[in-house]
């Protein structure tokens, strides 16, 4: 009672007087009426300390009817649940980071089986402890206990290993440091093909994440909650990136670099809520440090030697930024209220803050900080949300939603010019040079509207129309503000007891104010460097994001129960964008799937299922190739040419589960097959030279597990699992381009090769003992 | 608190200002409309009259139920739900809890024979009337009674959620008398299942070559999507598609010196979140993803078809255009413009 009502006070006091510090005084007025009215509705409940024992239903009495079997239906108490102790091991045809993705599973190896999945409880008290691959990289544990409708504990610990590729190579010394170095000897070249490769080193890519600390606390006041929680994630690897010499003109020179990650991030949320019969509140504060130990990343030059085109002398190093500290900050309101008709009005105002304010490094390795137009990147960008739902039936067979959204970035972030040093050795350019530059801090705000109106035609039988409202407006793009309408209409079915169907269709327009293709640019660079009619993107492009668009959605979703034994459904759906007024760009995507699936049921002993997918995506896009020695170039079709890709996925699924000896033996098996075949074909202008399609991009994968548990007494069962995993990836940009097999370009030195093919077994052996049996 | 006030421009405070004054202006207007509890004679007419026989007489009233529906009751017990209720509405066993959702029972005891101190005849089989039956009732019914406890935190939003709308009932996707997962009183033991019963579509993105660790358990729709209702597109968690994505990549939130416009509005612009059959989870390959919005003179604007790839262009193979734009998200360093430093 007494804590209460002092948190109310608190609370009251805290927006009003912040509000009336930072605000006018009218507006402080308004602020503290509204969280005033709002807070102490719940915080009323809260002082009266609800009872702990609310009342579902009216009592007025009850029959009166001996028995003595309540004992047997008593909640049960004490253990329950299993615990799985075994081990496992794996067989590969070669080692791969692709099949132990996300377990660390790469190669031969055996491992420890353990998890558990224990609760206990008695007189109100409970305790789970939840444990997954415990002797396994992706370990996970879970531990919450606590009194119901009182408190709660919840503490978690998990990571996920995530391999990226193995078999990469790099002549980097200072491996999984900020600071790369090349070996004493390393003779450095004009050219890749003039590199030595004979000393490359493994250097495996992988980034471990880990949820070090996931601890929540709620504790329950009759209806009213708080919650607090924290959070600390770590992650650290390594990664590749891109360490490119010449940043000015096309003779640009890279090598893939092997970077090394190490971030830690801590959040906090407290969140205060009332969940009364009727209405309910929630505030909560979030808060998310980001600490990024690698700030940069420095790398030696391999290369030597002037840049192409006159743009001046490869340097000796160079460094590159990597994502700074930053930290994020969100309020939020949340809020919902039911009246009469089955209405429910609900909404959210949530205040986002992103902070970064790292120093900033010099324009180059070469270079002092008193270039810099300021030392500190002094980024901010605010986000501000409202979002309001109703939901209403008017009539009994009548249902409305009209729905409310404003969300919008106010980006902070100062706009500077930024002269910079070309190619890391050169001297600052004046502000009349294309590499003055303007950062833009880009805005957006959304305002969108929604109404949808359901009629039940027949018993069970719903037919909804709606229509979308969108409006995005942005700063410092091409196109200052889109529009989208869009029209729905959904036609669902469950009018026989044995079908459930449903069919929509959706179609919408967006339509922009005029395409401006000059306004970036101009605004991007200085008016000294701006001429008239100078451009630097094609003037027909229209970005797929922002140029006019309409959007075909068709679907529909068939469930079947054909018999009491047999079970089918269908879904097909189809997506398609147009983009008719672009003449440069992305001008056509569809996207269309078919998924099938069947489930036979064999009563209680188990049951056979089958699925299979189908997918077709294709898309059209249109570029012009132009460069400033053929005159008009960026305006004839003669030299456009076009990208035609299609998608093809075949998913196919089988499985069965049996039990048998009334469940003392369980037993299933089930084989997936998944191929995915992306092929990319041209067509060009008379001006450019005809292109051959490119080799497919293509993935198979055939995967087959069993599984068999036997109860060998009530609390003890013996199982085993067999995982067996075939891989194959074709992608015409990676394989054959080993770096360890030496230079094939002369710009370019890679990491890695092609991603790695495997066969690979699994088997584990296991006991598991069951609690409460 | 005062210092995130102090950061919006007085034209955001008006926004904010003006939505305030409509929350609040909305709040008076309905509060004195708000309070209503589950309707039993509108889920089932035949209920009218009917009066509750439960929590008044703790110790007897779960033995009614127990005389006909003792295994489902036993299994029951067994379950998270079963525990709670009893924690929050008093000592008792655990057939207190029947009538929150199954109604008020007096008629249906009435109509199998149980008045006063008569009980029914052993084996008795009768076709119940007075009693809301799950398996007869509509899906708006059904969500009704379960939000009687549960709309709150995560479903807050339920109503007038895609879900809702869609003709989903709580069953749908939860078992409550019986438990079959970990967590959740999910009807299937692999959270993923239970969303793939209608989104069947989804299940082959599973076995893409670049993915997210759900095969693993490592993550499952749920981890981005709040299945229960939201204020964000396509019922994800958070207000926008990229503040969901960067609950883990939290690097790429930001803010930069040098921002990339269709990164910092959408990640979806460029990447398939469910699956893709090109590294990075990108919807195109490059670098025709990235010409499909960048056209500038010489080597941005060239076609890199099969020529290109027999000189082994560095613009084509390995990471393609980030072979040397490393730092497509944006980047903080003075000459990081062009994102390559």
């Amino acid at each position: 009672m007494i804590i209460s009502k002092i948190i109310e006070l608190l609370t009251l006091g805290w927006f009003c007087s912040n509000s009336i510090r930072r605000y006018k005084v009218k507006n402080a007025v308004l602020t503290s009426i509204f969280f005033g009215l709002l807070i102490s509705s719940p915080l009323k409940v809260f002082a009266e300390e609800a009872p702990e024992e609310s009342e579902v239903f009216e009592i007025v009495g009850g029959a009166v009817v001996g028995g003595d079997a309540y004992d047997e239906i008593m909640v049960e108490e004490g253990f329950s649940g299993d615990v799985t102790l075994g081990g496992a091991g794996v067989a590969t045809n070669r080692r791969s980071s692709k099949f132990g993705e996300y377990t660390g599973l790469d190669d031969d190896q055996g491992f420890v089986v353990g998890s558990t999945n224990l609760s206990y409880y008695r007189q109100g008290y409970f305790m789970n402890l939840q444990s997954e691959d415990l002797g396994l990289d992706n370990r996970s544990i879970f531990l919450e206990s606590g009194k119901f409708n009182d408190y709660k504990l919840m503490v978690s610990f998990s990571q996920i290993p995530h391999l990226l590729w193995n078999e990469s190579k790099t002549p980097f010394d200072g491996f999984g440091t900020n600071n790369l170095t090349l070996p004493s000897g390393f003779t450095r070249s004009t050219n890749a093909s003039g590199i030595t490769f004979s000393g490359v080193r493994d250097a495996d890519l992988e980034v471990d994440s880990r949820d070090n600390l996931d601890v929540n606390f709620l504790k329950s006041f009759g209806n009213n909650e708080i919650r607090l929680g924290f959070t600390r994630v770590t992650k650290d690897g390594i990664r590749s990136l891109g360490g490119v010499f010449g940043t000015n003109a096309g003779g640009a020179k890279s090598i893939i670099l092997p970077e090394a990650f190490d971030q830690k991030a801590e959040e906090g949320t407290i969140t205060f809520s009332h969940n009364g019969e009727d209405r309910q509140i929630q505030l909560e504060y979030f808060v998310s440090l980001l600490d990024n130990k690698i700030g940069s990343v420095s790398f030696e030059d391999p290369f030597q030697g002037s840049l192409a085109f006159g743009a001046g002398t490869v340097p000796d190093a160079g460094v590159i930024s990597r994502a700074p500290d930053n930290q994020y900050h969100r309020f939020s309101l949340t809020g919902g209220i039911n009246l009469p008709k089955s209405t429910r009005i609900s909404g959210i105002m949530e205040y986002g803050l992103s902070v970064q304010d790292e120093d900033l490094l010099s324009f180059s390795s070469g270079t002092g900080l008193g270039l810099l137009p300021r030392r500190t990147a002094d980024a901010k960008i605010q986000t501000l949300h409202f979002s309001l739902n109703a939901t209403s039936n008017p009539l009994p067979k009548l249902t409305t939603t009209a729905k409310f959204r404003h969300y919008q970035t106010i980006n902070d972030t100062p706009k500077t010019i930024f002269l910079a040093i070309i190619n890391d050795t050169g001297s600052q350019v004046d502000s009349s040079n294309t590499r003055a530059i303007f950062n833009l801090p880009y805005d957006y705000i959304q305002d969108k509207f929604n109404f949808d109106v359901a009629y039940r035609i027949l018993p069970s039988t719903n037919f909804k129309m709606g229509y979308d409202f969108n409006l995005l407006k942005r700063d410092f793009r091409a196109v200052e503000s889109t529009v989208e309408n869009t029209f729905k209409a959904t036609l669902r079915s469950h009018y026989f007891s044995w079908v459930n169907a449903n069919a929509n269709f959706s179609y919408g327009e967006r339509d922009g104010e005029n395409y401006d293709a000059f306004r970036v640019f101009e605004t991007r660079h200085t008016p000294e460097f701006v001429t008239p009619g100078s451009f630097d993107a094609v003037p027909d492009l229209r970005r797929y994001d922002i140029a006019d668009r309409s959007r075909l959605k068709v679907g529909t979703n068939l469930h079947i129960s054909a018999s009491s034994k047999l079970d089918f459904g269908i879904s097909y759906n189809f997506l398609e964008d147009d983009y008719d007024k672009s003449v440069i760009g992305l001008k056509n995507s569809q996207n269309q799937t078919v998924a099938v699936d069947a489930n036979y049921s064999l009563g209680e002993n188990g049951a056979l299922f089958a699925y299979y997918t189908y997918e077709d995506g294709e898309s059209q896009q249109i570029g012009r190739s132009y460069n400033p020695f053929v005159p008009n170039a960026a305006f004839s079709i003669n030299r456009n040419w076009e990208v035609l890709n299609e998608n093809i996925g075949n998913t196919v699924g089988i499985g069965v589960n049996r039990s048998y000896y009334e469940g003392q033996l369980t037993f299933s098996a089930d084989y997936s097959f998944s191929q995915n075949i992306s092929d990319f074909s041209f067509r060009t202008g008379s001006s450019i030279t005809a292109s051959e399609s490119l080799p497919d991009v293509r993935s198979t994968l055939h995967r087959f597990q069993l599984q068999g548990e036997y109860l060998v007494t009530k609390a003890v069962s013996i199982g085993m699992n067999y995982l067996y995993e075939n891989l194959s990836y074709d992608d015409f940009a990676l394989d054959g381009f080993d770096p360890s097999a030496g230079s094939f370009n002369n710009n370019l030195i890679l990491l890695r090769g092609d991603i790695t093919d495997y066969g690979a077994h699994v088997g584990w052996l296991y006991a598991k003992y069951h609690f409460g049996t | 608190m005062g210092y995130f006030l102090n950061q919006f421009k007085l034209k955001n405070r008006k926004i904010l200002i003006s939505i305030l004054t409509l929350v609040f202006v909305l709040g008076i207007a309905i509060e004195a409309f708000a309070g209503k509890k589950v309707n039993w004679s509108a889920i089932n007419p035949l209920m009218k009259g009917a009066t509750s026989v439960g929590l008044s007489s703790m110790e007897d009233d779960e033995t009614e139920c127990f005389l006909c529906h003792k295994d489902y009751i036993k299994s029951f017990g067994k379950t998270k739900h079963a525990k709670a209720y009893i924690a929050k509405h008093g000592e008792g066993k655990v057939g207190s809890s029947c009538e929150t959702c199954h109604g008020p029972m007096s008629l249906h005891l009435k109509e199998v024979g149980i008045t006063g101190d008569s009980i029914p005849n052993p084996g008795i089989k009768i076709k119940a009337k007075h009693v809301v039956s799950f398996k007869k009732i509509s899906p708006m019914a059904k969500n009704a009674i379960c939000l009687q406890c549960h709309e709150k935190n995560s479903v807050l939003q339920w109503r007038g959620s895609a879900h809702r709308d869609s003709g989903i009932s709580c069953d749908n996707c939860h078992y409550v008398t019986q438990r079959k997962g970990k967590r959740g009183l999910l009807i299937k033991e692999d959270p993923k299942k239970v969303c793939f019963q209608c989104h069947r579509e989804q299940k082959s993105k599973l076995l893409k070559i670049s993915r997210k660790p759900l095969r693993e358990g490592k993550q499952d729709c749920s981890s981005c999507h709040n299945p229960h209702g939201s204020f964000g597109p396509s019922l994800l968690k958070k207000a926008t598609v990229n503040e969901t994505c960067y609950m883990c990549h939290r690097e790429k939130r930001g803010p930069l010196i040098w921002e990339h416009a269709p990164v910092r509005e959408n990640c979806s612009n460029c990447h398939d979140p469910h699956g893709s059959n090109f590294i990075g989870m990108l919807k195109q390959k490059a670098p025709y993803l990235c010409q499909q919005c960048h056209m500038d003179v010489f080597h941005s604007s060239s076609l890199y078809g099969s020529s290109q790839l027999n000189s082994a262009d560095s613009r084509l193979i390995g990471k393609s255009c980030m072979n040397c734009h490393s730092l497509v998200h944006g980047s903080n360093h003075p000459s990081g413009a062009r994102f390559q430093r």
